[in-house]
């Protein structure tokens, strides 16, 4: 019957065995080649089977002596769900079947060949661990496990995508994280109905609460201590097979500011560069709407030394600021885009190009004043302080400068509006996703702006959770 | 339901916004030029008004950008007129928001309806700002400033008279009278007010703007102008002195010997008082100074000494207050002082009588002066600089 299922499939091996010291007994071994560990099936399953003594395997208790006596691995199952068993083969585990018999062994053997835990490469750190996770889901498991020695972290697998059976891990810490918000990702992962997850950002996609949105509110990670820390909080982790990076829910606003490095340097500095991103934040998304709304708009609010310098720059050039400053915007994310994909020997060339003919050509030959070029730098920097906002804040940055190139000052303050509006609209899991900033109580908002010494934030998972667990009962009466 | 309804009407409220909304014109920094700054004549021959703007020119080089100061005259009935020319002549529209004075002539105040015309347009127009700096030019015309000054700090003159104003304080001659002030002070009931007034110094590269004194105005008069020293002293009896020098004359040993003392801080309360002889003004100064120079041997630091020179600086302040308002009052008549003020606070009543005739009023008032000095510092050095020790 494995063999119809498997017919035309090079990969799949059938191992015929013939017992030495047991007469009509025909055992078959099959696994997938190059997922199963092959010199670990010769040395404790094959060698074992034909060695097995005289008498041992009989009809009646094939399968149980074979487990129990017989075969030297670990992790062995017995299953007689032909799904299961076609399931575990393609995961790489290894079948015993014995003819006339209904049931079948699965023995964990699995030898993938995977690449080494290495260093993260998104969310780099100076101090702090070095190791990020990986595309295997068990040596992921392992990275969490390994920093919480805890019974209460219980890690729940599933399977998703109708065609690649790719397994995910929901993650969470019993007592820790709120029964209700678990409940909802366990139903909002049921729904899914996919035909492949290739990386977590499908799943991402799908179960998070403001589809058409720019800010996502599920997070994202691929350092293991930082997923750990959302667990004590209270959140809920799903990692996929295949992917090195790991989902957690619910996800805040203020997340997007915060880095675990944070954590592990002094407060003070911590809350500094926390700082600094907040305004990164704004300066990203804000300096060319303003600027256009200033230079365009309203004058008469620039100094007037200023001024002076703005106005002689602009002599000659042939293009009204607002067009200026788009095209440069575009450009920057030309540049920024290319820089990102192309590998590292060419990326330098984009960088030197950029460099050359934004900031010195253009300006020379009078094609954009200078002034611009200053801002769009500006504006490019600060985008790098927040990094997993880059995108969205490129897209909110061309929407407030054509506002503010239409109507000035105006058009920038209703495009910030509407943006804070829809911030404070969304939630994430039935946590409002402004959580903690939008509140006045100092207590309450006291990690989001700055980071707060450990002493002063020892009572901070505890007013979380219970914040959680409010509003989701709130939500749910 | 409720929440399409709640978007709709967050939706209708924005838009309705939008027209709520000032000035949201579109308009490029390079298509406009910046004016710096304009004087105001009134010309009589032909009954009009000539307005004189500096305007900015930037340049832009490879080495970085400067700017040009030109100047553009134009004639007209009104302001409107005027500056209208001014723009065709230009070229370009003119930016009023960032220029920085306004330099009127002594013709054009008395020339009451352009004079008001002025004040109504800085007021009126959208673009020109209420703290722009107000002059009086002491030569014959107001564009004359512009047209023959060449301040050899700054390109564009009236940033350099911005500059004087921003900046300069060691010696306050002048008063500091942004537009606001001057309307304000036009617009009281005894309607008068002040202007610092600005002349032409002759230099070997050309004439330096120099501002100095105070012009008195009332009604559309120039009455009376105050030269420096009396422009400091009217400031302390206002109680807005806040940085000047006073220089201390002194004698010893028969040879005279001049010490500069430098105000750190002065406090001026007035006060009438309705005694038997009439209204009596209290006047009671304070003042914090320091040693800034000595020209002389004598050593002022000895305690009796510094009393010395305390008695005699005091001497002399007071000399110079009483002088000033003695001219104000018997020369003048007016109240730049501003008993008046002080009378209105504390004697209502008596006040309504005397308002209408406030002129002579002021006129009979005696004033008790007293001025109370103490030096509290001597900049670097507590020794006396002397040769051959």
């Amino acid at each position: 019957m494995f063999r119809q299922i498997f017919q035309n499939d090079d990969t799949i091996v059938f191992h015929e065995l013939l017992p030495l010291n047991n007469d009509n007994v025909r055992i078959c071994v099959v696994y997938t080649v190059g997922m199963a560990d092959q010199k670990e099936i010769s040395k404790g399953l094959i060698s074992a089977v034909l060695n097995s003594p005289e008498g041992s395997l009989n009809r009646e208790n094939m399968v149980n002596s074979l487990k129990k006596q017989i075969i030297s691995c670990g992790n062995i199952e017995i299953n007689s769900d032909v799904d299961k068993i076609v399931g575990s083969i393609l995961y790489g585990d290894t079948l015993i079947i014995a003819d006339n018999c209904p049931e079948a062994l699965i023995v964990d053997l699995k030898g993938l060949k995977l690449r080494d835990i290495s260093e993260p490469l998104s969310e780099n750190v100076v101090r702090g661990p070095r190791d990020a996770f990986t595309e295997s889901l068990i040596i992921n498991t392992s990275l969490i496990r390994r920093r919480v020695n805890n019974p209460n972290l219980k890690f729940r697998f599933d399977f998703l995508g109708t065609q690649t059976k790719t397994r995910i891990c929901i993650c969470h810490i019993n007592g820790l994280s709120n029964d209700k918000i678990l409940q909802e990702v366990n139903d909002r992962i049921k729904n899914i109905r996919l035909d492949a997850v290739l990386e977590s950002g499908y799943i991402e996609e799908i179960i998070r609460d403001h589809p058409l949105s720019l800010f996502s509110t599920v997070g994202h990670t691929e350092r293991p201590d930082k997923l750990v820390s959302g667990l004590l909080e209270g959140r809920i982790a799903i990692i996929v097979d295949g992917t090195p990076i790991a989902l957690t829910v619910p996800f805040l606003f203020s997340e997007y500011f915060q880095s675990s490095e944070d954590y592990y340097n002094d407060f003070i500095s911590g809350s500094v560069n926390r700082l600094l991103r907040w305004g990164a934040f704004f300066l990203s998304t804000s300096i060319p709407a303003i600027y256009v709304a200033l230079t365009s708009f309203r004058k008469e609010i620039i100094p007037t030394p200023l001024l002076l310098t703005i106005s002689a720059s602009r002599v000659d050039v042939p293009f009204p600021t607002i067009i200026e400053m788009f095209i440069m915007v575009v450009v920057f994310e030309i540049l920024r885009e290319g820089g990102s994909r192309l590998p590292v020997a060419v990326g330098s060339t984009i960088s030197f190009v950029g460099a050359v003919v934004i900031g010195d050509a253009a300006v020379n030959a009078k094609f954009v004043s200078a002034p611009i070029v200053i801002i769009v730098a500006v504006t490019g920097l600060s985008n790098f302080l927040i990094p997993k906002l880059m995108s969205s804040l490129s897209i909110v940055r061309i929407i407030l400068l054509l506002f503010s190139g239409v109507i000035g000052f105006y058009g920038y303050l209703f495009g910030a509006i509407c943006l804070f509006i829809h911030l404070l609209s969304m939630n994430s899991f039935g946590v409002p996703y402004m959580l903690s900033i939008s509140s006045l109580n100092a207590f309450e908002a006291k990690d989001t702006g700055i980071r707060v010494p450990w002493w002063v934030l020892r009572f901070r998972a505890k007013k979380q959770s219970q914040i959680d667990a409010g509003e989701a009962n709130e939500e749910k009466s | 339901m409720k929440r399409k309804a709640d978007i709709f009407i967050l939706a209708v409220l924005f838009i309705l916004l939008m027209f709520t909304t000032g000035c949201w014109d579109y308009r490029e920094i390079s298509e406009e030029i910046i004016v710096a700054g304009a004087a105001f004549d009134y010309d009589e021959k032909n009954d009009c008004l000539v307005v004189t703007a500096e305007i900015t020119l930037p340049k832009s080089s490879e080495k970085g950008s400067t700017f040009n100061s030109k100047i553009y005259t134009s004639k007209g009935k009104s302001v409107i007129d005027a500056v209208n020319k001014l723009t065709s002549k230009a070229g370009h529209k003119l930016l009023w928001s960032h220029s920085k004075v306004i330099i009127l002539s002594e013709e054009l105040i008395e020339s009451e309806n352009l004079f008001i015309g002025i004040m109504d347009w800085v007021k009126r127009d959208l673009e020109t700002r209420d703290y722009v700096w107000m002059l009086l030019s002491k030569e014959k015309t107001a564009g004359e400033i512009f047209l023959k000054a060449d301040p050899q700090t700054e390109s564009i003159i009236s940033y350099y008279l911005d500059h004087v104003f921003l900046t300069v304080k060691s010696n306050e001659t002048y008063m500091k009278v942004p537009y606001w002030e001057f309307m304000y002070s036009l617009q009281s009931e005894d309607f008068y007010a002040v202007l610092p007034t600005v002349t032409l110094e002759e230099s070997d590269k050309g004439a330096i703007p120099l501002v100095n004194g105070t012009e008195i105005i009332s009604r559309n008069k120039a009455i009376c102008w105050l030269d420096g020293n009396q422009t400091k002293t009217l400031l302390l009896i206002m109680d807005k002195l806040r940085d000047a020098t006073f220089i201390v004359e002194q004698t010893h040993n028969e040879k005279r010997q001049t010490v500069s003392l430098r105000i750190l801080g002065s406090k001026t309360r007035i006060k009438p008082i309705l005694g038997e002889k009439g209204l009596v003004m209290e006047v009671r100064v304070q003042m914090e100074a320091s040693v800034s120079e000595i020209d002389g041997s004598k050593d002022i630091f000895k305690k009796e000494n510094i009393k010395e020179l305390e008695k005699e600086a005091e001497r002399m302040i007071t000399g110079e207050i009483k002088e000033l308002v003695n001219l104000l009052k018997e020369k003048y008549k007016v109240d730049a002082v501003r008993f008046g003020d002080k009378v209105e606070n504390k004697y209502p009543k008596l006040w309504k009588q005397m308002k209408n005739d406030w002129g002579n009023e002021f006129e009979k008032i005696s004033s008790d002066i007293q001025v109370k000095l103490e030096i509290t510092a001597s900049d670097q050095s507590m020794k006396i600089t002397k040769a051959g020790r």
